[in-house]
């Protein structure tokens, strides 16, 4: 069973997320904060993370930079959430290692879950994450 | 003949004091040799005759002197004596004895006496002998003779000279004169009367003188001169009637001309009369217009005065013509002389002043220049040439607008974010909405039993959408205007992608059972070049639209070639749109056929024409309404540009 880490300060789509990975049976860790994230990351190693850009505290760009630097956590696949208007972090963040980003209100749970399996897939396919 | 300042000189006198002046020259020089010769003769003779006396007294008193006789020898003086010129006779004995005899005439009277002494004041000749008797010295005698009487003589002599002389001129003169006046003057005083009365006008004058000397030819060329002179004169004088009877003539038409003149005159000066009236008219109308131009000029200087707006116009030679209270205020109290200067400091790189005024405006375009920053404050500037004359051809300079539009970009700003946070903010919540909805359904359908509740659900699901629909429209016409929306352009296949999205509504919008049908078209179509996301946007929305207005029936998509462009026509069943209505359409908000108040609230913002429009012609495309009829049904068409 695959473990996905949502890291989103927003409760009301972390708890939207954890929902429908839960009905796509599958196991979710939740972290409020860029921080905490990283102790989660640390702590329940998963096998693909969801992280929001725009965060109090760290935000999403520092969090994958942290984990890109660590080899550790630097072959975990990270999407990158984002509002509209995140599109240009969006695409940084692409550039520094995360492997899809979603805009939020563009996609159904549903359709997130989707892209989510697909990824996921790819991974267990080649083994060996391409973190371009 | 006439000197100035001096008597004429009668040329008689001239001739007879030249004849008398000549004579008396050669006369005298006669006269003077004579007085000459004669003087030296006298003086001779005088000389001779004094040797003579006092030979003869020597050898005469001999005798009386040897016998001492006194008497004799007085004798022998006195007779000696008898002769006038002889003035003293002195006898002296030999032997330095002092015996002497002195015998003296006197000076007046002639009175011969015997002096001790004798004394004479007149000139004399003297003479003297000795008195030898056989060989002995008796004495010596001295005689002296006047020269009085030679002198005498000689005053005579030229007296009697200066008395020929004066005959000898008197003569000549009276002959010479006799023949001048006869030969000369008489015919000269002829001539000058003659001539008088020609002068006077009486041209029979004739010189009457026949002599054969030059006067004679004078006087024949003279009455020749004046015979000419009379023909001439007489010809001058016809011509003198003639050019008299001319200028009669003349005159008399000059009388009339002058009379035709006059009559004009009083015509001119009636004129003169109704064009003064008429220039006081004049006069009084460009001085009403003139009273009219200042008082526009007046209301333009104040507007200009009195713009918010600062105004500047510039002259080709990059001087400052007019401008404004607020050019300086907006400038940043800029003085009048340093207000080109500062317009052009401000302006920077953006625009070179300099070289836009001198090339009056590069190609005589308007230019509006944004975003200046001045300090704190945002500036805009307008620079527009000024043309004149026939086409617009003749540029004098050029007018500048300055706009502090600080508060405006402020504004615009705010705006901006507020519609950027709104709806972003908005669709967090709005997917929350939406999602967990959706997932009730997806989820938990079997526990939803009551229909109602179901119902409930299903709304809450539809309103999230609709909501993200018009919350996008917001964000998209927002993009859309400030052209900050990015067009990915590719070539495909229109026909594909108008079949995805047709199957796509097929699924959603059959509830109404209406149909939905793709017109494959007959030729095959080229690749069109455009952005795929957004034609499908475009294609979702009018086929969106028309399902939306239409009852029964149902829609249909078809194809056509229009030139090099793809053109796909969207056509319904539905209600329709009235004629006044069709021009409000593709505009912001505007949805045909309804004001803000009787809008349908089911069928969006309004803003999805506007949007398709704007998305269109972002791809080199263009959007209308091909026809419509109330209750019949529309037809929208969009076309594509395609590839090459």
């Amino acid at each position: 069973m695959s473990k996905i880490l949502i890291i989103e300060d927003d409760p009301l789509m972390r708890r939207m997320y954890q929902k429908i990975f839960t009905f796509e049976k599958y196991s979710v860790v939740m972290a409020a904060n860029g921080e905490d994230g990283l102790v989660k990351v640390k702590s329940q190693k998963p096998n693909l993370i969801l992280l929001d850009i725009m965060m109090p505290k760290m935000n999403g760009l520092q969090v994958l930079a942290k984990l890109k630097s660590d080899p550790d956590t630097k072959k975990i696949p990270v999407i990158v959430l984002t509002n509209l208007a995140g599109k240009q972090d969006a695409e940084t963040a692409m550039a520094k290692g995360a492997v899809k980003y979603i805009i939020k209100s563009e996609h159904d749970p549903k359709a997130v879950a989707k892209m989510v399996k697909q990824i996921l897939a790819g991974y267990t396919r080649d083994k060996v994450p391409a973190s371009k | 003949m006439e000197q100035k300042g001096k008597k004429p000189k009668s040329l008689l006198l001239q001739l007879s004091m030249m004849v008398i002046f000549t004579c008396t020259l050669v006369l005298g020089g006669f006269g003077i040799y004579e007085y000459l010769t004669e003087s030296k003769e006298l003086e001779k003779d005088l000389e001779e005759s004094v040797v003579m006396a006092a030979d003869r007294l020597a050898i005469g008193l001999r005798t009386p002197l040897y016998s001492f006789y006194e008497s004799g020898i007085k004798d022998v003086v006195l007779a000696e004596m008898s002769n006038p010129v002889v003035m003293n006779i002195i006898v002296r004995e030999p032997w330095g004895s002092k015996l002497e005899y002195v015998y003296s005439r006197s000076e007046v009277g002639g009175e011969v006496m015997t002096v001790e002494k004798f004394e004479t004041k007149l000139d004399y000749l003297k003479a003297s002998q000795k008195i030898i008797q056989d060989g002995e010295d008796l004495g010596e005698v001295e005689i002296l003779m006047s020269k009085e009487q030679i002198k005498t003589h000689l005053r005579k002599l030229i007296f009697t000279i200066f008395i020929q002389i004066l005959v000898v001129d008197g003569i000549l003169v009276t002959l010479f004169l006799l023949l001048l006046f006869s030969r000369v003057i008489q015919p000269i005083t002829h001539f000058k009367n003659t001539a008088k009365e020609i002068t006077k006008g009486d041209l029979e004058q004739t010189v009457k003188i026949k002599s054969k000397d030059e006067i004679g030819e004078l006087a024949q060329v003279f009455n020749e001169m004046v015979s000419k002179l009379k023909n001439s004169y007489g010809q001058l004088e016809i011509q003198v009637k003639e050019k008299t009877s001319e200028l009669q003539q003349r005159l008399g038409q000059l009388s009339n001309t002058k009379i035709a003149m006059m009559n004009l005159l009083d015509d001119a000066k009636e004129l003169e009369g109704d064009l003064k009236k008429e220039k006081e008219g004049v006069e009084k109308k460009v001085e009403d217009r003139t009273k009219e131009l200042r008082q526009e000029q007046a209301k333009l200087t104040s507007s200009i005065e009195n713009l918010p707006v600062g105004f500047m116009m510039i002259n080709l030679k990059m001087e400052l013509v007019v401008f404004n209270v607020a050019a300086g205020t907006i400038l940043g109290k800029v003085e009048e002389k340093n207000l080109v200067a500062e317009l052009s400091k401000i302006l920077g790189k953006k625009v070179d002043l300099n070289d836009y005024v001198h090339g009056c405006g590069v190609g005589k375009k308007r230019l509006m220049i944004d975003n200046l920053n001045q300090g704190t404050r945002i500036l805009r500037v307008l620079l527009s040439p000024i043309l004149v004359g026939e086409e617009e051809k003749a540029c004098i300079g050029v007018v500048v607008l300055i706009e502090d539009v600080t508060e405006l970009k402020v504004l615009e700003r705010s705006r901006d974010e507020f519609f950027s946070i709104a709806s972003h903010e908005l669709r967090t919540p709005l997917t929350a909405i939406r999602g967990n909805a959706d997932m009730i359904i997806d989820h938990y359908s079997d526990q939803l039993t009551n229909p109602e509740l179901k119902e409930m659900v299903d709304d809450i699901y539809e309103s999230s959408v609709r909501l993200i629909d018009i919350v996008n429209d917001f964000l998209n016409v927002g993009r859309l205007e400030q052209g900050r929306l990015e067009f990915k352009l590719e070539s495909f296949n229109i026909m594909e992608l108008v079949d995805q999205a047709v199957k796509q509504y097929q699924v959603t919008g059959s509830r109404r059972k209406l149909y939905l049908n793709l017109e494959k078209p007959k030729v095959k179509l080229p690749l069109v070049y455009a952005d795929k996301d957004k034609v499908r946007q475009v294609l979702i929305n009018l086929i969106g639209n028309s399902i939306k207005f239409t009852e029964k029936g149902g829609v249909s998509v078809s194809f056509a070639m229009e030139g090099n462009l793809v053109k796909v026509l969207v056509s319904d069943t539905g209600r329709g749109i009235s004629i006044e209505n069709q021009k409000l359409l593709f505009h912001k908000f505007q949805q045909a056929g309804s004001s803000l108040h009787t809008r349908d609230a089911t069928k969006g913002t309004g803003l999805g024409l506007y949007i398709n429009k704007l998305l269109l012609e972002g791809m080199g495309g263009k959007i209308g309404l091909v026809k419509s009829e109330v209750d019949k049904g529309s037809i929208f068409a969009f076309t594509l540009p395609t590839v090459g």
